[in-house]
C-alpha cells in the first residue's frame, strides 16, 4: 500500500477543507471593505482592507515590517532554542531516571507553570532589565513547562514490552536511550512544543508592548499610540500570519519526523 | 539429541504488599511473599519445540522471562547451553503476544536491530534482514511502517527479527493469542515450517491445548498455587503436520490426556488461582 498510497496522495484532489478556509477568508476580506467603504463601520477606526494591504505592503518593501518580524521571530527563537536546551533534557530525566524525584517535585513544577506569564512580565522586566534578555526570558518561561512535561510524558508512556524486547537482544543503555526513548517520546514533545509555541507567540506580542524599540507587539503598541490606524491593523494582520505560519510550519515538521503513525 | 536449556529446582518467590498470606509489619503495612515458580525442573533437548500450557497465573510466562533474562530467580539453576542464564543476551530470541514491534522504524530496520546490537555492518545486516522477511512471507513489505500491518504480519515481523540475529532459541509469548483464527491455523502451519528450516529450539507458551498439542514435540503442562511443572506429555504425532491432524483420533486423546491434568488442578487449587492472577502482569513490570 506504501507506494499505492503516496500516489493516490499525489493525485487527490486539492484539498476540499483548503478551499472552505480560502472562501472563509476571501468572504471576511470582502465583507471588511464593504463595510468599512459603505459606513456601516467608521473608516476611521476600521480602514478598508484594501488600504490595509496596501500599506501593509509599501512597509514590506521599505523593510519596516520585515525588521519588525524578524525580531520578534529572534526573540521567539531564542526563548525557544533555551526552552529545548534545558526542557528535553528535564524531561527525559523526569519521567525516564528519576521517577521518584519526578514524583515529589512535580506538584512544585506545575504550581511554578501555572503561573500567568502575564503577570510575570514586570518581575522579568525587574531582574532583567527591559532590554532583550527580560523577553527572551519570559519566552523561556512560558516555553520550557510544556515543553519539559510533553517529553517526561512521553518517556512515560512508551510501551515497556518494546523495552523488554531491546533488552532481551542484549541493547545497552544508550542505543535504548536513542533507539528507543527518543523516537517513542519525540510525538509527544511536538505536542508540547505546538501548544508552548502558540502561547508563546501571544505573550511575546505583550512583552514587546512594554519597553520595546521593535517588534510586532512594539508595532501595534506603537501604532496605536500614535493613532496611525490602518498601521495598527498591518501589524495585526502580520501577527496573525506569523502565528498561522508557525503552527503550519511545526505541523510540517511533525509531519516529516514522526512518519511511523497514522 | 543434546540438553539445549535445563531448569533444575527453579523457584521465584515476589515479595510483595498486601498479600493474603501476609503479616503487619510495624507501619502497619501488610506484607508478605508470593511463591510464582517452586522447583521448577525441565530438560528441553537442542532442536525441540517443547510448549508449556497452564492457566492464567501458573507462572509460565514467567519461567519465559527468567529464560530470557529479564526477570531474576530466588533459587535453583537455569542453564542455556550449559552455560547458566545471567541477564539477556544474544542467544535467546523472544516474541511476544503484543508484538513489541519498534513503531518507529520499518518492518526492515525493526529486524535489523538485532545485528545493530551484534554490529554487523550495515551492508550484511540489510541482506540478512531481507532473507528473514522473505522466509516469513513478506518480502514486499520491507519499507512499510508497523502501523500498515495487520496483526498476523506483525507476528511474522516480530519472528523474522527474533530470528535475524541467528539465537539457538526461541521463546515465544503467547504469540498468537491476539490473531483470529484462520491466521492463526496459517501460522501455526509457517512456524513449522520456520522451525524445520532454521532447525531452532523453541519453547512456546500458551493456554490454549490444541496450540501445543498441534506444534510441539513434547508439552509441559504447568499448574498455578505455586507454579511447577505438573507433567510432560510427549507429543508422537507425525511431522509434517498439516491442519487435517486436528481432527484425528489420537489428537483427541492428547487433548484429553492435557485436559484432565489441568481438570485436577482446578478442583485442588481454585482459591489460590485468583491469588496468583496478579502476576500476569508482573513480568513487564518488573523489567523495567
Amino acid at each position: 500500500m506504501g507506494i499505492g498510497m503516496k500516489t493516490a496522495k499525489q493525485i487527490k484532489k486539492p484539498n476540499l477543507g483548503f478551499f472552505v478556509s480560502l472562501v472563509a477568508i476571501i468572504a471576511f476580506f470582502l465583507l471588511w471593505e464593504w463595510a468599512s467603504r459603505s459606513g456601516a463601520v467608521d473608516s476611521q477606526f476600521v480602514p478598508p482592507v484594501s488600504k490595509v494591504l496596501g500599506d501593509a505592503w509599501a512597509l514590506l518593501l521599505n523593510g519596516t515590517l520585515p525588521i519588525h518580524i524578524l525580531s520578534s521571530l529572534a526573540r521567539l527563537f531564542a526563548g525557544l532554542g533555551l526552552a529545548i536546551a534545558l526542557g528535553i533534557p528535564l524531561g527525559f530525566l523526569l519521567g525516564g531516571w528519576a521517577p521518584k524525584l519526578a514524583g515529589f517535585i512535580r506538584p512544585l513544577l506545575m504550581n511554578l507553570s501555572m503561573l500567568n506569564p502575564f503577570a510575570l512580565i514586570p518581575v522579568f522586566m525587574l531582574l532583567l532589565g527591559i532590554g532583550e534578555a527580560s523577553k527572551v526570558g519570559i519566552i523561556f518561561w512560558v516555553l520550557i513547562w510544556p515543553i519539559l512535561f510533553a517529553t517526561a510524558s512521553g518517556v512515560m508512556q512508551i510501551d515497556p514490552a518494546v523495552v523488554s524486547i531491546a533488552r532481551s537482544m542484549g541493547a545497552g543503555g544508550i542505543k535504548i536511550f536513542f533507539d528507543i526513548i527518543v523516537p517513542g517520546t519525540i510525538n509527544r514533545v511536538f505536542t508540547g512544543l505546538k501548544s508552548a509555541l502558540t502561547l508563546g507567540f501571544i505573550v511575546l506580542l505583550s512583552a514587546e508592548m512594554v519597553g520595546a524599540k521593535s517588534g510586532l507587539g512594539w508595532l501595534v503598541f506603537n501604532s496605536n499610540k500614535n493613532y496611525n490606524i490602518t498601521r495598527l491593523y498591518v501589524g495585526i494582520l502580520f501577527v496573525a500570519v506569523i502565528g498561522f505560519l508557525l503552527s503550519v510550519g511545526i505541523d510540517k515538521l511533525q509531519k516529516n519526523i514522526v512518519v511511523w503513525e497514522e | 539429541m543434546a540438553i539445549e536449556i535445563e531448569a533444575r529446582g527453579l523457584s521465584l518467590v515476589y515479595s510483595i504488599r498486601g498479600a493474603k498470606n501476609g503479616r503487619n509489619d510495624k507501619n502497619g503495612k501488610v506484607s508478605g511473599t508470593l511463591t510464582a515458580l517452586e522447583n521448577v525442573n525441565l530438560a528441553v533437548r537442542e532442536g525441540e519445540f517443547l510448549s508449556l500450557v497452564g492457566p492464567s497465573g501458573c507462572g509460565k510466562s514467567t519461567f519465559l522471562y527468567i529464560l530470557a533474562g529479564l526477570i531474576k530467580k530466588t533459587s535453583g539453576s537455569i542453564l542455556i547451553g550449559g552455560k547458566e542464564v545471567n541477564g539477556p543476551a544474544l542467544d535467546r530470541g523472544i516474541i511476544m503476544q503484543a508484538y513489541a514491534l519498534f513503531p518507529w522504524r520499518t518492518v526492515q530496520k525493526n529486524v535489523e536491530f538485532g545485528l545493530e546490537v551484534k554490529k554487523v555492518p550495515r551492508a550484511e545486516r540489510a541482506g540478512i534482514a531481507r532473507g528473514y522477511i522473505e522466509l516469513v512471507g513478506l518480502g514486499e513489505f520491507s519499507d512499510r511502517y508497523p502501523f500498515e500491518l495487520s496483526g498476523g504480519m506483525k507476528q511474522r515481523i516480530a519472528i523474522a527479527r527474533a530470528l535475524a540475529y541467528n539465537p539457538d532459541v526461541l521463546l515465544m509469548d503467547e504469540p498468537f493469542a491476539a490473531v483470529d483464527e484462520q491466521t492463526r491455523g496459517a501460522l501455526h502451519e509457517e512456524l513449522l515450517r520456520i522451525w524445520e528450516e532454521t532447525q531452532k529450539t523453541i519453547i512456546f507458551v500458551t493456554h490454549s491445548i490444541d496450540e501445543a498439542i498441534f506444534l510441539s514435540d513434547r508439552v509441559a503442562v504447568m499448574t498455578p498455587g505455586p507454579g511447577t511443572v505438573r507433567k510432560i506429555v510427549d507429543i508422537k504425532l507425525a511431522r509434517p503436520r498439516a491442519s487435517e491432524i486436528r481432527t484425528s483420533a489420537e489428537f483427541a486423546k492428547y487433548r484429553r490426556e492435557i485436559w484432565q491434568l489441568l481438570q485436577n488442578r482446578t478442583d485442588r487449587t481454585e482459591a489460590v488461582v485468583t491469588e496468583t492472577c496478579i502476576l500476569e502482569s508482573e513480568p513487564q513490570e518488573a523489567v523495567i
